[in-house]
């Protein structure tokens, strides 16, 4: 059984039959009591604070004082409860949210500065509040092979790729979340904005309303006003959602979901222009698709941006175009591509693999797991004499194929030693670069590996 | 919880990390108890490290002194192919065959001598040892304390706290930390050590915080 106790500023509006919650008085302004209140050998605690004006950080306190992790309480917004369903189905996912949280190891935390938001807050120093923060996986992290989007995506310019690998800066961090959804391969995880967490919590909500609730996806620093048959679910950022983290809970049998930034004033980081595009794709999906089917399984909405979802929910005759992520499809022009694989060795999901032998070098091309990054587009030598191109579009033949050879090319072999040289096309365009009547160089090049010219 | 219970927190904590880190004495283990009862007056629990700390507490509170010494010598002083943990800065961060290791050592003197603090060269322990690193940032703890109370600027103390964080303390102990937490068949160090990485994490973001809100003041 979980402790559920609820700051009594306004329990008639909730006329809850006593026994099933505790109302506490004054739990937002005195956290510090859940000392006397909490039995000890409670071991899960779910608490309810108006949060417009509840001290987190205080509260935080009060429950680490108790022998919890403060991050893996269920706390719930009184504020975004509409009713009293609303709130039995706000219990349910505080309850559900305990279970599945993995925990924080040190370094893992982003220590927000102390909130101040009564009047003795502003004589004393009030306790920090703390929010997960990214930590990297380095077993699953491509970054030494070129790979850069959570540095990219990053709008604080916490994380940074430097020397093959990524390094973070949790004072420069804003734990919005943005590197977890945007990582193509799973490897930054946040225990604030882990999508075990969502999908736990949102199975919650959709089993306690007996399906007849919608889900509202809304940032951790912004007040909604609540709205009967509307869950108001938290995120750090609302920026960080994608076309999966959307199309999810309508997977998972919500009647309707949504997002909002920041509540007033627009998103603080700037992210309202992220959520829309997001909103424009994840229309365009539920456009084609009419409905979301029930789904099982909701692992493939991670750790991609959604590209397997999308596959999940559309019709199998479809062909929706994306303006940002989550699905690409990578095209290579024979006659500028030099076949010199960097593409393959920095894309991140494997999507582009280069097959190189004896006889020759064979790309192949899998939509499937295509995340469409752009980083194979960006790294191109030749992407001025367009030798790659990325549309951002389900084509849901294309899907149907699956992995494809989208370049070959013939690699000459060494005169002296048998191995390979270098791509024929690759020769060819070193020597329409080479100025002059510089044969003898060319010839070198051309017959010879890079170990054997010196020879 | 008020600025200069937090500072006193901190003096407090880093004090008793300096203990716990460096080798054994019986005071340590008498106290070792009450303190976390000590340090909650002064706000112990708004911090994320607390529950570490309570732990590595317990368990140092429990150990018998005679097995911690012997315990401390095995990880952090002896070992037939070398030390296995070597709690020095220089040992992360120098090269022992170019020299520099007497010039860290040398770097870590004359930045204590210039924030006014005074050596105790009857110490067993090297200057870059951790525990006396964390006995400096108590101390610079300490004076950031008694200027508060003497309502006195606080700026240049906290200056110094971030300067001797960032050029020593963070550029070698939490990796340090990291290590002898996951040592196995030493609870008592593996705790100790833990509850050092947690709280330096905490200082590493602390520390910019306070000195922010000094200058904004």
């Amino acid at each position: 059984m979980a402790a559920i106790l609820l700051c009594a500023d306004s329990p008639d509006r909730f006329d809850v039959p006593p026994g099933v919650v505790q109302w506490i008085p004054e739990l937002c302004d005195r956290p510090r009591q859940l000392a006397e209140i909490v039995p000890e050998e409670e071991t899960d605690l779910v608490v309810g604070v108006h949060r417009a004006h509840a001290n987190l950080g205080n509260l935080q306190a009060a429950v680490r004082r108790l022998g919890f992790d403060p991050l893996g309480v269920g706390v719930l917004d009184l504020d975004a409860v509409p009713d009293l369903q609303g709130l039995n189905i706000a219990v349910a996912a505080a309850r559900a949210w305990v279970s599945p949280y993995p925990g924080a190891d040190a370094g893992r935390l982003k220590m927000l500065s102390p909130e101040r938001k009564s009047r003795r807050d502003f004589l004393t120093v009030g306790a920090p509040r703390y929010v997960g923060a990214p930590g990297i996986d380095t077993e699953l992290c491509v970054a030494a092979n070129g790979c850069r989007m959570c540095a990219t995506e990053c709008p604080s310019g916490a994380l940074t790729r430097e020397g093959g690998r990524i390094a973070f800066d949790v004072n420069t961090c804003v734990a919005c979340g943005i590197c977890v959804t945007t990582c193509p391969t799973g490897a930054t995880r946040n225990p604030s904005a882990d999508f075990d967490s969502l999908e736990t919590v949102v199975r919650a909500v959709v089993e306690s309303a007996q399906g007849q609730v919608a889900i509202r996806y809304r940032c951790r620093e912004s007040v909604v006003e609540p709205e009967s048959g509307w869950y108001q679910l938290e995120v750090p950022c609302t920026g960080m959602l994608t076309v999966g983290w959307l199309l999810a809970p309508l997977g998972l049998g919500a009647v309707d979901v949504d997002a909002v930034p920041c509540g007033t004033g627009g998103c603080r980081l700037g992210n309202e222009e992220r959520l829309a595009v997001t909103m424009e794709d994840f229309s365009a999906v539920l456009g084609r698709a009419g409905e979301v089917p029930p789904l099982e399984m909701v692992e493939p909405f991670y750790p991609s941006s959604g590209g397997a979802a999308v596959a999940a929910v559309l019709p199998h005759d479809s062909i929706v175009d994306f303006v940002s992520a989550p699905i690409g499809l990578v095209t290579i022009d024979e006659t500028t591509c030099t076949a010199c694989e960097m593409c393959a060795t920095i894309c991140p999901t494997d999507a582009l693999i280069s097959d190189p032998d004896a006889m020759g070098v064979r790309i192949e091309f899998d939509p499937r797991v295509c995340v469409a990054c752009g980083q194979c587009v960006g790294t191109c030598p030749e992407l001025s004499a367009g030798a790659i191109g990325l549309n951002r579009r389900f084509d849901a033949g294309e899907w149907a194929l699956g992995a494809r050879v989208v370049r070959e090319e013939d690699v000459p072999v060494c005169e002296v030693c048998g191995g390979p040289v270098a791509p024929a096309a690759m020769l060819t365009r070193i020597q329409e670069m080479l100025t002059g009547d510089d044969t003898e160089t060319m010839a070198l090049i051309s017959r010879r590996c890079v170990d054997c010219r010196g020879r | 919880m008020n600025p200069d219970g937090l500072s006193r927190l901190r003096q407090g904590v880093y004090r008793l990390l300096g203990a716990g880190t460096s080798h054994p004495t019986r005071e340590l283990v008498a106290v070792a108890e009450a303190t976390p009862l000590l340090l909650d007056e002064l706000g112990l629990f708004d911090f994320s490290y607390a529950a570490d700390l309570v732990d590595a507490c317990g368990l140092i509170a429990q150990s018998d002194f005679e097995l911690l010494a012997i315990e401390y010598v095995t990880l952090f002083e002896a070992g037939v192919t070398g030390i296995a943990y070597p709690a020095f800065e220089s040992a992360y961060r120098a090269d022992a065959r170019t020299g520099q290791t007497a010039e860290l050592v040398a770097e870590v003197r004359r930045t204590v001598l210039r924030y006014g603090l005074t050596l105790d060269e009857a110490k067993r322990d090297m200057i870059d040892h951790i525990g006396t690193e964390l006995e400096i940032m108590a101390m610079l703890c300490r004076r950031e304390s008694q200027r508060r109370r003497e309502g006195k600027p606080t700026i240049k103390a906290l200056m110094q706290q971030d300067e001797f964080l960032r050029e020593h303390l963070l550029s070698w102990a939490p990796g340090y930390a990291m290590s002898v937490g996951r040592v196995e068949g030493h609870p008592v160090y593996s705790a100790i050590a833990k509850a050092l990485a947690a709280f330096l994490e905490d200082e590493r973001q602390l520390v910019p915080l306070l000195l922010a809100g000094e200058r904004s003041d």
